[in-house]
């Protein structure tokens, strides 16, 4: 089993056609961050597509998220709850797994995190013989008081069934 | 100053009505900007994302909701 991670450039992102509301979160992020005001509630209504991560943990798969939307990839895989269900994601799919998939997406979202820049990449990933594959934008948000945190949007390519 | 302990991991908001935690709990929040993420957990969990429409069963509900944003705000925080 292995997960690989494509980068794109961000200008790719803003010339596409295909990935319209990727682009679109985007550009209210961009516009969010210019006026610097760390006031980004004209996601709120956007957030069930939306996770939340905190600082990047690669040996503790999941241990980040804070938030998943209802209609996230996650949510859709493993139920509405991810952020609390840890656990059972484990039973199901082995530690291992999960160990090797997380320290592969976690590299980039490091980087966000360290460098406060968007990223938008493209993740494939084997579990068992299935194929989960998406392209990600991660867009860190830095509060008022200091910590960062990342929002992230996935568009599925391939989802398994589990 | 906040009123806040942790245990076991948890954090657990001090104040002995549901009014008092609350307080403390937007005390928080507000001092860390977190009101953006508590309304997508409001919306979420409650479809709106007004704080001044919840009960006090769905302030009890968000201040457990809001555990693993707040705890990582709080790490963060003290790592800064």
């Amino acid at each position: 089993m292995s997960t690989t991670c494509t980068a794109f450039k961000i200008a790719d992102l803003e010339q596409s056609y295909l990935n319209e509301k990727a682009r679109f979160f985007y550009n209210m992020w961009r516009r969010q961050s210019k006026n610097n005001t760390c006031d980004f509630q004209e996601f709120v209504p956007f957030s069930p597509d939306l996770i939340v991560l905190g600082k990047p943990k690669s040996k503790d798969p999941m241990a980040n998220l804070v938030f998943s939307g209802e209609k996230t990839i996650g949510a859709q895989l493993f139920g509405q709850n991810l952020e609390k269900t840890s656990a059972q994601v484990y039973a199901k799919l082995g530690q291992g797994t999960l160990k090797n998939y997380s320290e592969t997406v976690s590299i980039a979202q490091n980087d966000s995190f360290e460098n406060c820049e968007p990223v938008f990449d493209y993740i494939s990933s084997e579990f068992g013989d299935q194929i989960l594959a998406y392209e990600r934008l991660l867009l860190p948000f830095k509060t008022k008081a200091g910590p960062v945190f990342l929002v992230g949007y996935s568009m599925p390519v391939s989802v398994p069934s589990f | 100053m906040t009123q806040y302990v942790e245990y076991g991991g948890a954090i657990f908001v001090v104040g002995e009505t549901v009014d008092q935690r609350f307080d403390e709990f937007q005390t928080i929040v507000d001092e860390y900007g977190l009101t953006t993420f508590v309304s997508f957990i409001m919306f979420k969990h409650f479809a709106h994302s007004s704080i001044d429409e919840l009960n006090d069963d769905q302030k009890e509900s968000l201040i457990e909701e809001c555990q693993p944003l707040i705890r990582e705000a709080l790490i963060q925080g003290r790592t800064m």
